[in-house]
């Protein structure tokens, strides 16, 4: 069977656009870098399109294993954010 | 006994199905349990009711008010009334009716009435409607529970009263399943507190160690019940969090980056659950690819009928066709009830105008001109073929300018035949005779114009797919000479100005996906493959070649359906069949989405020009084989051969290579980057 006789799902499994998925976005990430090309508004930006990527890929198994301690994680995460905070806070007042 | 935590739907109802005969009823948590939404987050439909509350109140001449007002108004009076319920009753709940008839009230004071609150209502809840989904799972074993003669319930704590929740589980397809809806809304009772089992207890005589309660709430779904006795389980779907944790990603990177935004709407008009089944190639295009398109040039409509405070919309046939049945899923989520223009289908075409366009302003050298643009149009039975004209009464003509029948006339072809053509046209006999032959042409067109209500507004939206927009210019001359002709908006989907067009203050076109004049380099790249773009949207019936007065009045003449073009056409339409129907399935899903986000052109178009260049610049090779058109005919353009070096001269451009050529290397970037646009 010819390749576009299959058929397919407009959600794909990840959850992303069949036939614009993140990986294509990627794709047209390192082209843009390659030469004069459309910048899209500032483009997909590296961060964003790392953790996008990311999710996509891994985030199925991230939320099987994560899930079932989901309120430990939270509170781990919430806390090393407050102890960050609270060093950030710690050094802006001291200054440069 | 506690209650047990599931991690995914399937494993939740391979319990309950092995308990279900220890219980005779069973409740059922509405959201997040029997439906799910394509938005992580549920205020987010606020905002859109804000907005449409705002044009309702501009359409009843409060003035333009700003929508984020209208939604703090709404969350104070919501607060106001959960404050006072609180000092009543142990939740905090509110009531939409009530709380929504005081918040308007305030908004629209004396012009308030009561069916102001009605249309918002209805809008909040379509919109509700289209960002829910029913959990596949659900409806076999509720069958089965219905089989088993068990009494369901379905429970939730939320504004909405029950009246208003039944609309939503009847949309969803579940009511038929379904014994009553209970809702914290009505009574102020709520599972948060355990109330509303207690309530249900006693309204129900329900028996408490037969009772299963199912939801996603571990304190109000699962220990509340719990502490009644009442068997509860707790639903905790890894695959939703999965799924929301990515809307929610792309919901937060949209406010920083822009480029994200029409990603994020494509986001929340993914088919989910049932509705995500296995289709054909071309209908995941015509969903993820064209529907997208359709549905920026829909919002691009709106935006200027919104602009101008527009009225009438008429969609050129016969690719209007499928702007207008995009349109019609699509705009009643975008535009308020009472600024929604009136929508009409236009039997027009090229060919039907051009004679039509004629009667009054005679022809011009510019406009004849326009039935040489194709190279295949070379003699003057081309031109008369194009203009409608009958050959015969020139023929004196003809031969005072020394011009025959078969004598080359287009400049493509004969510089010297053009010449002596050009002075023909300025002769006052030609030109009366053209008018003459026009006249009942355009007498027809004014008939079915003003039946069609044409000239009743004083300004109206034309759309059509492109790309010079002759039909315009042909309706436009056909019209001139009357007073009561409207301004015409010409919309196009996409402008290649091939022609410049005569702008005029009372006669616009602008390309809305893309326009030549305002030097889109991305955008251009439609133009790789406009006949694409033209078949995919081409109606499923022949196209009009003209008017004629008949004793009633007139009558539209359409091409025969058993010629050559017919054949070849409907073979191309049952080829695009699943194409298009992917692109009107996309059409209510982009309407919705579009009116959660309030998202306007100039937000989406960097995605949209991400999806153009990486369809159309850069496509994979099957992609080209699957979704170019297999046939393509052009009634405009005659059966001479154009010289060649005229063919030598037209560029082929990427989606007109053979297969073999698009699998080198670089060869996209260099179509993209080197190659001038066709136009």
């Amino acid at each position: 069977m010819a390749p576009f006789e299959t058929d397919r799902f407009v959600t794909s499994k990840r959850y992303d656009v069949t036939g614009c998925d993140i990986f294509r976005v990627t794709k047209h990430f390192f082209i843009s870098k390659l030469g004069p090309y459309d910048n899209f508004a500032g483009g997909p930006g590296r961060k964003c399109l790392v953790v996008l990527l990311l999710m996509h890929v891994f985030g199925r198994v991230i939320s099987w294993s994560l899930i079932e301690s989901e309120h430990r994680v939270i509170r781990v995460a919430s806390a090393i954010q407050n102890r960050l905070n609270r060093i950030r806070l710690r050094l802006a007042r001291k200054g440069p | 006994m506690s209650f047990k935590t599931f991690y995914s739907l399937r494993s939740l109802l391979k319990h309950a199905d092995a308990i279900i005969e220890r219980c005779d009823t069973i409740s059922i948590d509405l959201f997040d349990t029997l439906l799910i939404r394509r938005i992580h987050d549920p205020d987010m439909v606020k905002p859109a009711v804000a907005r449409f509350i705002a044009m309702e109140a501009a359409a009843l001449g409060l003035g333009e008010l700003n929508w984020e007002d209208i939604q703090r108004v709404r969350d104070t009076v919501e607060a106001e009334q959960r404050a006072d319920t609180a000092t009543r009753f142990e939740d905090h709940e509110a009531c939409y009716p009530v709380f929504m008839q005081r918040a308007l009230s305030i908004i629209f004071k004396e012009k308030m009435a009561p069916e102001i609150l009605d249309r918002v209502t209805d809008y909040e809840l379509r919109l509700e409607n289209a960002m829910l989904v029913a959990r596949a799972a659900w409806f076999d074993w509720l069958g089965k529970a219905k089989d088993l003669g068990k009494r369901v319930l379905v429970v939730s704590d939320v504004y909405l009263p029950s009246s208003h929740l039944k609309r939503l589980v009847e949309a969803a397809g579940l009511l038929e399943y379904v014994t009553d809806v209970v809702s914290s809304a009505d009574t102020f009772l709520a599972k948060a507190s355990g109330k509303a089992y207690e309530l249900l207890k006693e309204r129900y005589g329900l028996d408490c160690s037969r009772w299963l309660h199912i939801g996603d709430n571990p304190i109000s779904d699962g220990l509340r019940p719990e502490a009644m006795g009442i068997r509860a389980l707790v639903l905790k779907d890894r695959q939703e969090k999965y799924r929301k944790t990515l809307a929610k990603l792309y919901c937060v990177f949209s406010k920083y980056r822009p480029y994200w935004h029409g990603r994020l709407l494509q986001q929340l008009m993914l088919p989910l659950e049932a509705e995500n089944r296995s289709r054909p190639y071309l209908y995941v295009e015509g969903y993820n690819f064209f529907g997208f398109l359709m549905g920026f040039f829909t919002q691009g409509i709106v935006e200027r009928v919104r602009e101008a405070g527009i009225r009438k919309i008429f969609f050129f046939s016969r690719e209007g066709w499928a702007f207008k049945k995009f349109w019609d899923q699509a705009a009643p989520y975008l535009l308020a009830g009472t600024l929604a223009p009136e929508s009409h289908y236009l039997c027009v075409s090229r060919l039907a105008l051009a004679g039509a366009s004629c009667a009054y302003g005679g022809l011009p050298k510019e406009k004849a001109d326009i039935a040489f643009l194709p190279p295949k149009n070379r003699d003057f039975r081309d031109f008369c073929r194009v203009f409608s004209l009958d050959i015969i009464p020139f023929l004196g003509l003809m031969d005072r300018y020394g011009i025959t029948e078969t004598l080359p006339v287009s400049p493509v072809h004969s510089m010297e035949g053009y010449v002596r053509f050009t002075n023909l046209l300025r002769d006052e006999d030609f030109q009366y005779e053209v008018k003459r032959q026009s006249r009942p042409a355009n007498d027809a067109l004014q008939l079915y114009l003003e039946s069609v209500g044409f000239f009743d507004a004083p300004d109206v939206v034309l759309v059509d797919v492109g790309w010079m927009g002759t039909i315009q210019r042909f309706l436009y001359d056909a019209v001139a000479h009357r007073e009561d002709k409207p301004r015409f908006h010409g919309l196009l989907f996409a402008a290649s100005r091939g022609i410049p067009y005569p702008a005029r203050e009372d006669d616009s076109i602008k390309g809305v996906v893309y326009d030549r004049a305002e030097n889109d380099f991305a955008g251009s790249t439609m133009m790789y493959a406009r006949d694409l773009f033209e078949e995919a949207c081409r109606a499923p019936h022949p196209s009009v070649v003209g008017y004629a007065p008949t004793r009633k009045g007139f009558r539209i003449v359409f091409r025969r359906k058993a010629d050559a073009y017919a054949n070849a056409e409907s073979r191309q339409d049952a080829y695009y069949f699943p194409l298009r129907e992917g692109i009107f399935d996309a059409a209510s899903r982009f309407g919705a989405a579009a009116a959660i986000l309030g998202y306007r052109t100039v937000d989406l178009r960097p995605w949209l020009y991400h999806q153009l260049v990486s369809k159309i610049a850069f496509p994979k090779t099957r992609e080209v084989k699957a979704i170019k058109h297999r046939y393509h005919m052009d009634d405009f353009g005659g059966i001479h051969k154009a010289p060649k070096a005229v063919l030598k001269s037209q560029q082929k451009h990427l989606w007109d290579q053979p297969l073999w050529v698009l699998r080198w290397p670089l060869v996209r970037l260099k179509y993209y980057l080197h190659k001038p646009r066709p136009v």
